[in-house]
């Protein structure tokens, strides 16, 4: 070992070092103990430790799982669970086109209305630009179950156009994002505005709260995907990792959709009476 | 939205697509079974070739475009390589917390290289359905298939408007930014919220107006659009019937071998 590849720790430091690192970071010559600055898997393990700190500045739409990144049983069981939801609201649809030719249209509107928000890069808490799901606003703007529908469209679209999420990986990534969010968001909504909370906070808890569910479900696709020791081991691993981008996402994302409720029910009270939303 | 621009640029964009979809789809299915780095990275080589060599795709902009997954790439396969244990006895390096060791193991790293390269594979060939295929081929196949048609209605129309709102989006955002609107936080936020709320006026407005318009031509509630004829790209067949026999022998061969 050359000499300028080590240097030589004060003892008291080198005692607290002994129980956090692993054996093979340092070694003793004649009695006196060193570390190795240059070893490479130090190099390595500090590396991947400062990427979690680099993370939250990234501009990510991170929700999205990847393309060929689930074993193709799970991408075809979460293909399945979507099914019934997706009938549920494609029946919804259908009683409501027949009624009204108009409303086809609107919905492809309201379709192409949530792709762009779901696109559009929101200023976020740390300083970083990131996507929101869009989800939340949608679900009580157009309702769950319409909701689910748009959802696999858009997310179709995105995983074509935009390479967000993926093919093989569609029918979990509708069931989180499509399925699970707005059922939750539309849900927290309406028990809310039941309760008497106001519009504003039930709308802030409808959005954060579906986004964060969102969140929770494709950490919990993930860790069943790959499990760790247990399944909860690698759930707490997925979801602090994507705690650091998502808690602040959902915060902005509840924030945004409050105050766009606020200027729509000011300006368009006609549509929302339409969209059935007061 | 590059790649709808690139789909329709392609010299692959007027094959069957039936051909293309099918080829894409069981190429993703093989990457994604055998379950090897090997063949990932065939595959990887191979749409890269026909993007690229049949497709006439710019060379650059395709190597850019890969590079959009691996920010979730970095995510997902940080939270496998780590592992949490109380035993360190596999683990080639990690960090003591408390009662728990933090640490890579050997298995770990494996399943995270394996992962990458099957995941990077598949997302390969996703981008040669879509950098190949203009949507509007698709929805003619989705017609055919067992999705209800009012669905596949509301999806093209739905890629229809998607464009005219990106283009209100972009204009209202350029004039926004071009008066300061995104200069901090606070202002970042109101601008955001005037953008969202004026996009869904507008969008609601723009579903009246076409509604009218359809109607005062005879809309009977469905729209009916003629597709477009294909033809057959030979060596575009070829190569890809070679491709698919060549990966599902070298996959049997490895999985047989690992048996």
């Amino acid at each position: 070992m050359r000499k300028s590849q080590v240097y030589k720790f004060p003892k008291s430091f080198m005692t607290v070092l002994e129980g956090h690192f692993c054996a093979k970071t340092y070694f003793t010559y004649k009695g006196e103990k060193f570390m190795l600055l240059a070893n490479k898997k130090t190099k390595l393990f500090i590396t991947a430790l400062s990427l979690i700190a680099v993370i939250p500045t990234l501009n990510v739409s991170a929700m999205h799982i990847m393309e060929g990144y689930l074993p193709i049983t799970h991408s075809i069981i979460w293909g399945i669970i979507c099914i019934p939801f997706l009938i549920l609201g494609g029946i919804s649809i259908q009683k409501q086109t027949a009624k009204d030719s108009k409303t086809k249209i609107l919905l492809a509107l309201a379709g192409a209305f949530v792709f762009i928000l779901s696109s559009l890069k929101i200023p976020s808490v740390t300083g970083s630009c990131s996507h929101p799901t869009g989800t939340g606003l949608g679900a009580i703007l157009f309702g769950p179950s319409i909701m689910s529908v748009l959802g696999i469209i858009v997310l179709l679209f995105q995983s074509l156009l935009l390479a967000h999420g993926g093919i093989t990986t569609l029918g979990a990534n509708t069931f989180s994002m499509a399925i699970a969010g707005p059922f939750v968001s539309f849900g927290i909504y309406k028990l809310s505005r039941k309760l008497k909370i106001p519009f504003s906070v039930s709308v802030f808890l409808g959005a954060a709260i579906g986004d964060l569910v969102t969140y929770v479900v494709t950490s919990f696709q993930l860790a069943l995907a790959f499990p760790d020791t247990n399944i909860f081991v690698s759930l707490a691993k997925f979801m602090g990792i994507f705690a650091a981008t998502q808690l602040p996402i959902a915060i902005a994302e509840g924030i945004l959709s409050v105050m766009i409720m606020g200027v729509l029910e000011k300006n368009c009270k006609n549509e929302l009476q339409q969209l059935k939303v007061i | 939205m590059i790649i709808d621009k690139l789909a329709y640029n392609s010299r692959l964009s007027k094959t069957a697509p039936t051909e293309k979809v099918i080829f894409a789809i069981t190429s993703m299915i093989i990457c994604i079974i055998s379950n090897s780095i090997l063949v990932s990275f065939i595959t990887i080589l191979a749409m890269l070739f026909i993007i690229i060599h049949i497709g006439k795709t710019n060379i650059k902009t395709v190597f850019n475009l890969m590079t959009v997954p691996l920010f979730f790439l970095i995510f997902g396969c940080m939270a496998i390589i780590i592992s949490i244990s109380t035993d360190k006895s596999e683990m080639i390096l990690y960090i003591k917390l408390g009662k728990i060791f933090l640490g890579v193991t050997k298995y770990s790293i494996f399943s995270v290289a394996i992962t990458f390269t099957k995941s990077l594979g598949a997302v390969s060939c996703m981008y040669f359905l879509s950098l190949t295929t203009p949507v509007n081929d698709i929805f003619s196949l989705l017609r055919k298939s067992i999705i209800p048609d009012f669905i596949v209605e509301i999806a093209e129309l739905i890629y229809r408007y998607i464009f005219v709102l990106l283009d209100v989006c972009e204009k209202i955002h350029l004039s926004q930014d071009s008066r300061l609107g995104y200069v901090n936080l606070k202002t970042g936020y109101r601008s955001t919220v005037l953008l969202v709320s004026n996009l869904f006026i507008r969008s609601m407005n723009q579903a009246e107006k076409t509604f009218t318009a359809l109607s005062a031509r005879g809309y009977d509630g469905s729209i009916n659009l003629l597709s477009e004829k294909h033809k057959h790209n030979k060596p575009f067949i070829l190569f890809g019937l070679t491709y698919i026999f060549g990966v599902t022998a070298l996959t049997v061969f490895l999985k047989a071998g690992i048996k």
